[in-house]
């Protein structure tokens, strides 16, 4: 097996050694599609029907009239003119007030009809586009849903699925988990589904050289734990503190401020401020390599993945884009994140070979892993691809082998100065699998 | 590119030396320049654009691109502390009129602006002439900087277009700098300037030299020891034979010179090279796309330079692919494209020919040719059309394949369009039957050792399957390349040509109507448009491969 840590910078090499051969995987993948339980489907759907009912009961009651939910214009009116919730917190458009879902997360506190609403309106969407659709998506020829793999789409580097879009299922609500259980493999076999532990918060670690960090991985620690340990400077931490961690150790991939991490976990603004100066200072390497990539989107217009996959950023040229040839370390970065569109991109450019690293990893792993069960002529199929999982159908029989290679191909794709570590669960359908 | 005959002109433009040169044309009466009622410098605007025509006009370049420097220090500056430190910073104002032309250039007239953070624009102009060099452009630099005359090679077709004569001569245009017209001008061949500027040094650019060497002394010096290494080995020869030996111009005061500034010399030489491999951070398109006019007019009539207002179709037609017109409607006898289609065409569409296959000798002939092409850089092109996006739907209608970047190393095959009186130039023709098609591609398709290339293979691979085909050998699938060299563009084939080649395919809405499939389509117009495709395909296969491996974009 080909080892790709000495790739050179050229681009060439990520597309003969990752792409291309990746392009196959994919389309084998297509061809198989993956069963689904149609039965299970139109029963879940007529149970979303009835909790949609229930919800639109109890809005009518909250606020105090029947009316259309799915019309914005009787939501608008609702809102804004008969409960005379605060304009401001919305626009108008052209048939009313927006209701769009940024204007009623601002009045959700507001009126408990909002909350109802937003309820209803997510519900509906699911159902709709992944309840009632998958059913539709069964090609009469295999049985199967054949969802499509787009290989040319993200900015980040990562793979995008249509027909269903896998990627914006919700995770961790109730609902992922009960759609995942119409997802079947092949006749008595079963689910087998791969899950990179935490593989963002490692790659960061491993670009960012945060010895405490890789030290944790290392040790199979539990690093939100961790977090939270350096944060509140002691050694005992309840299940809430390390949600804390938890929180600002992704948030901070994404570039989360101080006011969302004070949405997020209810302590005050300045508490947030405090939390986030004192992360800065126990795991200062990780700021510096992420303060590092928004420099160098300015500097170089560009920054690069594990594999050199590049991902470009366009400033106004008469604005940040001025920056761009300047020492990366004399650009002011305070400075540079004061406007809006643009502290936006920067967040981008800072997580970008984060996302990216992962892309490129999880596709090593699929190229390999498919090289691998052919050779052993295992009896599997790769089914799907999503966030940072793999999905597999797999004779019973070879449980134990196509497990042990899918943990070994996939830990063994890249090496990080922390390992990488895959969570394997096996089921009878998807939801049992995770 | 190939006829050696008619090599296109590339015309690159020293950006800031033309922006400079027209700011102080227009400002030395000490008011300030050019400008509109309420003030908007206009110099530098007015000055660029005109000298820019006017050199164009007689040139007729195929391509241009102007190179700029970055705002902040390269990596002269930080080789030396004193480099370029002697020079007047340039008031604000030009700074906004050079942000303004700038605009101009880019997004109305369509030229790209090439920079290399870290880099002067002459490595920029270095880089890109050698480039285009080797793509077989004929290279013009046009500036008013001597230090690009170490550029010149008539071997490889570069030269430059001197502005000489200070910034206020407006009289006669460039001066046309060869090789010998180097050495008429420095007293050396271009590999030599390098050298002699270690010598004499350049108080413009504040680059010391070697103090008390001129250039009379110093061409003599090259002249006697070939280069600057030669010069410091003979002299080092000289000290072993004693303080009166001499050489030639290695004599008397010049020794102790060359021996007290030998660290200036070889910094000197170092500051004065310009380089010819730099990082570019996007590969610019060279060949002239598209002129706004509308926009255009409107700028210029907004900064109030009627004199160029009145030039505009010069400007159309100067910086336009070939001479395109945006209300000029080309017929191409043979091409069934609709008007709106060229009116928004960014160029001409190559008038490519392709063979239409539908004997079975067509079929083995086409199969015995491409067995024999194994090159992995000349890989054969091919693309299915069918009648459905879906591939469990999707029906084989036709296969295009290219084997070369001739406009006839192509062919089609028609296999399922649908039986009609006007299927063919007036005939029903009778179509190869899909299986035994097949069945003569299926070595050559599942063959390894066949080198092939594909826009978004994973399409194609999944028709071939359904029909119990494997395809093997992909060197390149195009749809990858450039996703890879930008995630953000568009990838499609037609997005593609678009940037790589300034011209706008036929597009797919235009000929399939609505309700309608490719199995519709007539043979005459299917053969074009999948031939079209995979012509595409087989020449990006080869641009995207350069891009992708070119050392400019990976950086070490």
């Amino acid at each position: 097996m080909k080892k790709l840590q000495d790739l050179g910078s050229a681009l060439i090499d990520l597309l003969e050694q990752v792409e291309q051969p990746l392009e196959p995987v994919l389309a084998e993948m297509e061809s198989t599609g993956i069963r689904i339980d149609i039965q299970y489907l139109n029963s879940l759907s007529s149970e979303l029907r009835e909790t949609l009912e229930s919800i639109e009961k109890k809005t009518y009651e909250a606020a105090g009239v029947e009316f259309n939910l799915s019309s914005p214009k009787q939501l608008g009116e609702i809102l804004f003119e008969k409960l005379r919730l605060d304009r401001r917190k919305s626009r108008r458009t052209k048939t009313g007030w927006s209701t769009d879902v940024s204007v009623l997360e601002k009045l959700e506190l507001d009126h408990p009809v909002v909350a109802l609403v937003i309820e209803h309106r997510m519900l509906s969407k699911l159902r709709s586009t992944y309840v009632d659709t998958l059913p539709k998506l069964v090609e009469k020829e295999t049985g199967r849903v054949h969802t499509d793999f787009n290989q040319a789409v993200t900015a980040t580097g990562r793979l995008s699925s249509s027909n269903p879009n896998l990627q914006n299922i919700p995770i961790r609500t109730e609902f992922s988990r009960r759609i995942r259980k119409a997802f079947l493999p092949k006749k008595d076999w079963k689910l087998l589904s791969a899950d990179y532990s935490q593989i963002e918060l490692r790659i960061l670690a491993h670009l960012s050289g945060e010895e405490l960090l890789q030290e944790a991985f290392r040790n199979g620690d539990d690093v939100h734990a961790l977090t939270a340990r350096l944060l509140l400077d002691k050694d005992d931490i309840s299940l809430e503190e390390r949600r804390l961690g938890k929180t600002i150790n992704f948030g901070v991939i994404y570039g989360m401020g101080a006011q969302r991490f004070a949405r997020s976990t209810g302590v005050t603004k300045s508490e947030a401020k405090e939390f986030l100066s004192r992360f800065k200072l126990r795991y200062p390497k990780i700021f510096s390599f992420l303060e590092l990539q928004e420099r160098l989107a300015l500097s170089k217009g560009f920054v690069e993945t594990l594999l050199g996959r590049r991902r470009f950023f366009h400033f106004d040229r008469n604005g940040l884009g001025r920056l761009l040839g300047k020492d990366p370390y004399e650009i002011d970065l305070d400075l540079a994140r004061r406007g809006g569109l643009e502290a936006q991109q920067l967040r981008a450019a800072a997580n970008a070979p984060i996302q990216g690293s992962s892309a490129d990893i999880i596709k090593v792993a699929m190229v390999q892993l498919q090289e691998m069960l052919k050779l052993a002529n295992l009896p599997a199929n790769l089914l799907l691809q999503v966030h940072d999982e793999l999905v597999l159908e797999v004779d019973p029989n070879f449980l134990t082998e196509v497990k042990a290679l899918v943990i070994r191909t996939m830990q063994q794709a890249f090496s990080l100065d922390v390992p990488l570590v895959v969570d394997i669960g096996v089921g009878n359908n998807w939801m049992e699998a995770k | 590119m190939s006829v050696e005959t008619e090599k296109p002109v590339l015309l690159l433009v020293d950006g800031h030396s033309l922006a400079f040169r027209s700011f102080y044309a227009f400002s030395k009466g000490g008011d300030g320049g050019l400008a509109t009622k309420e003030g908007i410098p206009t110099s530098v605007t007015y000055g660029f654009l005109k000298s820019l025509l006017d050199n164009c006009i007689s040139l007729r370049p195929k391509g241009v691109a102007i190179a700029f420097d970055t705002a902040e220090p390269t990596f002269r500056h930080k080789a030396d502390i004193n480099y370029k430190a002697n020079r007047d910073v340039a008031p604000e104002i030009f700074f906004e009129d050079l942000r303004q032309l700038q605009m101009i250039l880019e997004e109305l007239l369509n030229l790209p602006l090439c920079i290399a953070p870290g880099y002067e624009a002459d490595d920029v102009l270095g880089t890109l002439a050698n480039k285009a060099s080797d793509e077989g452009w004929k290279v013009r630099i046009l500036s008013g900087d001597r230090d690009l005359f170490q550029l010149v090679d008539d071997q490889r077709n570069i030269a430059v277009l001197y502005m000489g004569g200070g910034a206020y001569s407006k009289s006669s245009g460039p001066t046309f700098i060869d090789e010998s017209g180097v050495e008429a001008k420095l007293g050396v061949f271009p590999k030599k300037v390098v050298d002699l500027k270690a010598l004499t040094g350049d108080s413009s650019d504040n680059i010391p030299g070697v103090k008390g060497v001129g250039p009379k002394t110093a061409i003599n010096l090259l002249k006697e020891n070939g280069d600057l290494d030669g010069i410091y080995s003979a002299l080092s020869e000289l000290e072993s034979e004693g303080d009166k030996s001499s050489r030639g111009a290695l004599k008397g005061a010049v020794k102790a010179k060359l021996k007290k500034d030998k660290d200036n010399a070889f910094l000197s030489r170092f500051l004065a090279e310009i380089l010819i491999k730099v990082p570019l951070p996007e590969e610019p398109r060279l060949i002239l796309g598209k002129v706004d006019e509308e926009a255009l007019k409107g700028r210029l009539t907004e900064l109030e330079l009627n004199s160029l207002v009145r030039q505009i179709p010069s400007f159309v037609e100067t910086f336009s692919k070939e001479g395109h017109h945006l209300t000029e409607t080309k017929k191409t006898s043979t091409n069934e494209i609709s008007e709106e289609q060229r009116k928004t065409n960014l160029g001409d569409i190559p008038n490519i020919n392709p063979r239409i296959i539908i004997s079975s000798d067509g079929i083995s002939s086409l199969v015995k040719h491409l067995l024999s092409c194994q090159d992995p850089l000349e890989p054969v092109a091919i693309d299915t059309e069918t009648t459905n996006i879906n591939p469990f739907k999707a029906e084989l209608v036709g296969i295009g394949i290219s084997w070369g970047e001739g406009l006839e190393e192509l062919c089609y095959i028609p296999i399922g369009h649908k039986s009609r009186e006007d299927l063919l130039n007036g005939e029903n023709v009778n179509q190869l039957p899909l299986e035994s098609v097949l069945k003569k591609l299926s070595f050559w398709l599942s063959s390894p050792k066949h080198p092939k290339v594909l826009q978004n293979a994973k399409y194609d691979r999944l028709i071939f399957l359904r029909h119990g085909l494997e395809l093997n050998g992909v060197v390149m699938d195009t749809l990858l390349a450039d996703y890879l060299l930008d995630a953000n563009a568009k990838h499609g084939l037609d997005a593609i040509a678009r940037r790589e080649l300034g011209f706008s395919p036929i597009s797919f809405s235009d000929l399939v109507g609505k309700g309608e499939t490719f199995a519709d389509v007539d043979l005459d117009s299917a053969s074009r448009y999948c031939g079209m495709d995979v012509h595409l395909t087989r020449i990006l296969s080869r641009i995207l491969r350069e891009k992708t491996t070119r050392s400019w974009l990976g950086v070490n």
